[in-house]
């Protein structure tokens, strides 16, 4: 499904990314585990197709209609509806724009790029209710502002709620267990694990081994200095957790 | 030749009205005939462009409001009222203003609404609404109608009431209107203007004032909205002067092409524990321009007087310019003031959010714009005065 080749990135002029090799297939779940500063939220980022980095060299292709598309030549609206989704770090607030409006047209503009059709207002509550329902998610959620006075775990879950929504083919996790307690840990995974299917592939972004025992990855990856420096199995986050990154990076 | 075009057109106007009325209006004309059109160098007129209006002829035309209320047509003849005609001329002699000083000086459509009368039900929503449309046929190229419509309200001690106004305009007309509005001991008025013009030439403007005096415990709360095609300019003045009054006022306008729409809000605190809130929004696209000058006055020796004022601005065009200027003058020394200005493009991240879900960059900007745009409405902490507000501009 995603394969990213030898990929270099900058931004301005830091090298972020200094050639990163990754194939992702249909049901996996990769994990990319990191200290600070290693470039696990800009591999994200550039998949999703964020404007802030420029990439160097390499590629990153993408399956589309069963043939491997060059993804860099998509912008970022057209890798949506393609499949890919990005769950951002730090979701943005939009203030005046209620999440209900928001979800609405994000499905709509994905629905009628796909053969789908678009859902009236009426139609849309019915489908947003089953998923609200699916992820336990309050329905006063939906006419709040984007974001907007949310609480961290409260953002977190918004975004696992845009991702049932839009049902991607590719998600992109950024470090969405970041700022959240134990009970919205488990949450939040759980709507996760809800969301898992042999038809879509999961990258986790993650500084900590604590939600990957919740959302269990095929394959783990530790990024250094723009590098994947190991790969491995569920056995390696734990390695990780007993004796940190130091180890791996001498 | 404009201002030899104006006294023959208050000649006219004057030979139709008797001698009462007739007296009433010298004044005002001879002032705006002294006067003049304001122009670069006055204060507060830097930016409005006149030029067009000033090369063209005037004819006097007369509008009709149309006033409803719970769904029925309200019928003007039962609203007038003699009292308030003389608080608005009181309002008068302090102002230098040449537009207000036309819109005295014709006076001929007059609406006076005093809600101290039984015949208004002041839980109800009162709308009051001018569409004034100049056929192509109407008028030669270079004339334009003039049409001076005037509004008076009182809310009686301890009254709450709720009242929309709308004005419609087309080419080549100049509509120049005037709006007073007095708010007695503990009375309270949830307000809403929106002026919406359509033109495909610039021989075209929409000029209004909105002037409120704020007697002691009463409350304010404003919206107003510029929109369409016509250059507009709407000026608010509100004057607090009772202790304990509260104002809250928000606008906004979307230019477009070359269109020019400006705000002029001076809030004058002139007695202690009187508190005040402006937020202005304004959106420039293409190569129009938008004005926001928002004054903060406070007189000597008041205290507990908060202020607060904020103006946000985007530009959306290349060419699109947005002035706003925030003035501050303050005499006293116990008083909050807080006051901001921004002008910039929209934030990137915020698009880049939505474009993350699929939506195209086209339709991320305009439900960042709308969701811009409805925050001004949205934040007015009066649910059922929001959802007037959002029909009155839905039907508009």
């Amino acid at each position: 499904m995603l394969e990213v080749r030898d990929l270099h990135v900058t931004r301005g002029d830091t090298k972020i990314l200094k050639g990163i090799d990754l194939t992702v297939k249909e049901g996996e779940v990769h994990a990319i585990m990191g200290p600070n500063g290693s470039g696990k939220s800009t591999l994200s980022k550039v998949i999703a197709g964020h404007p802030d980095y420029t990439i160097s060299s390499g590629s990153i292709k993408y399956e589309i209609n069963f043939k491997m598309k060059d993804l860099l030549e998509l912008e970022p609206d057209e890798r949506a509806r393609e499949g890919v989704f990005l769950a951002f770090q730090y979701p943005i607030e939009i203030p005046g724009v209620s999440n209900f409006e928001f979800l609405r047209a994000a499905f709509n503009s994905i629905s009628s790029h796909q053969g789908g059709s678009e859902m009236d207002v009426l139609e849309f509550q019915d489908y947003l209710n089953s998923k609200l329902s699916k992820l336990k998610v309050d329905s006063g959620f939906m006419s709040r502002e984007v974001n907007v006075d949310f609480s961290g775990g409260e953002k977190k879950r918004n975004e696992i709620l845009q991702m049932a929504v839009l049902n991607p083919r590719l998600s992109l996790l950024d470090e969405i267990d970041s700022g959240l307690d134990i009970d919205a840990l488990r949450e939040v995974a759980s709507g996760i694990n809800l969301l898992k299917d042999p038809s879509n592939a999961l990258i986790l972004i993650t500084h900590y081994e604590r939600i990957l025992e919740y959302v269990v990855p095929n394959f783990i990856h530790i990024l250094y200095d723009g590098k994947i420096i190991k790969s491995g199995t569920a056995d390696l986050a734990r390695e990780i957790e007993d004796r940190g990154y130091e180890h791996l990076i001498s | 030749m404009t201002m030899k075009e104006y006294a023959r057109l208050f000649d006219t106007v004057n030979n139709n009205a008797g001698d009462k009325l007739k007296n009433h209006r010298l004044g005002y004309q001879q002032k705006f005939l002294d006067r003049g059109f304001p122009d670069v160098r006055d204060p507060g007129w830097k930016y409005t462009k006149l030029r067009k209006l000033k090369a063209s002829r005037p004819i006097q035309h007369s509008g009709k409001f149309f006033l409803t209320q719970n769904g029925q047509a309200i019928p003007p003849a039962k609203l007038h009222s003699s009292k308030l005609s003389k608080f608005s001329s009181k309002l008068d002699s302090v102002s230098d203003d040449a537009f207000i000083a036309l819109n005295m000086g014709v006076n001929d459509d007059e609406l006076v609404l005093d809600l101290s009368s039984p015949f208004f039900d002041t839980a109800k929503p009162i709308l009051i609404q001018l569409d004034y449309r100049v056929e192509a046929c109407q008028l030669k190229d270079d004339h334009y109608a003039v049409v001076n419509p005037q509004v008076t309200i009182r809310i009686p001690q301890g009254k709450t009431a709720t009242i929309l106004e709308r004005y419609k305009s087309n080419d080549q007309l100049l509509l120049n209107q005037v709006t007073d509005i007095i708010l007695e001991k503990g009375a309270c008025l949830n307000y809403c203007k929106v002026a919406v013009g359509e033109a495909t030439s610039s021989n075209a403007h929409y000029i209004g004032h909105t002037r409120v005096v704020q007697k002691g415990s009463s409350k304010f709360t404003a919206f107003l909205e510029l929109s369409g095609d016509v250059p507009g300019r709407e000026e608010l003045a509100i004057n607090l002067l009772g202790e304990q009054a509260v104002c809250e006022a928000r606008g906004r306008f979307h230019a477009r092409r070359s269109q020019q729409l400006e705000y002029h809000v001076n809030v004058s605190h002139l007695a202690s524990q009187t508190t005040s809130k402006q937020l202005f929004r304004g959106i420039a696209d293409d190569s129009s321009r938008g004005v926001f000058c928002g004054q903060i006055t406070v007189g000597e020796g008041l205290n507990k007087v908060a202020a607060q004022q904020l103006s946000q601005n985007i530009l959306l065009g290349t060419q699109a310019e947005i002035a706003a200027r925030p003035q501050l003058q303050i005499d006293s020394d116990d008083v909050k003031c807080t006051h901001g200005a921004a002008v910039g493009r929209l934030n990137e991240m915020e698009v880049f959010y939505l474009i993350s879900r699929g939506i195209p960059r086209s339709k991320a900007e305009s439900i960042l714009l709308a969701g811009f745009n409805r925050e001004v409405v949205s934040g007015i902490d009066d649910a059922p005065f929001v959802n007037a507000i959002d029909e009155w501009i839905q039907i508009s």
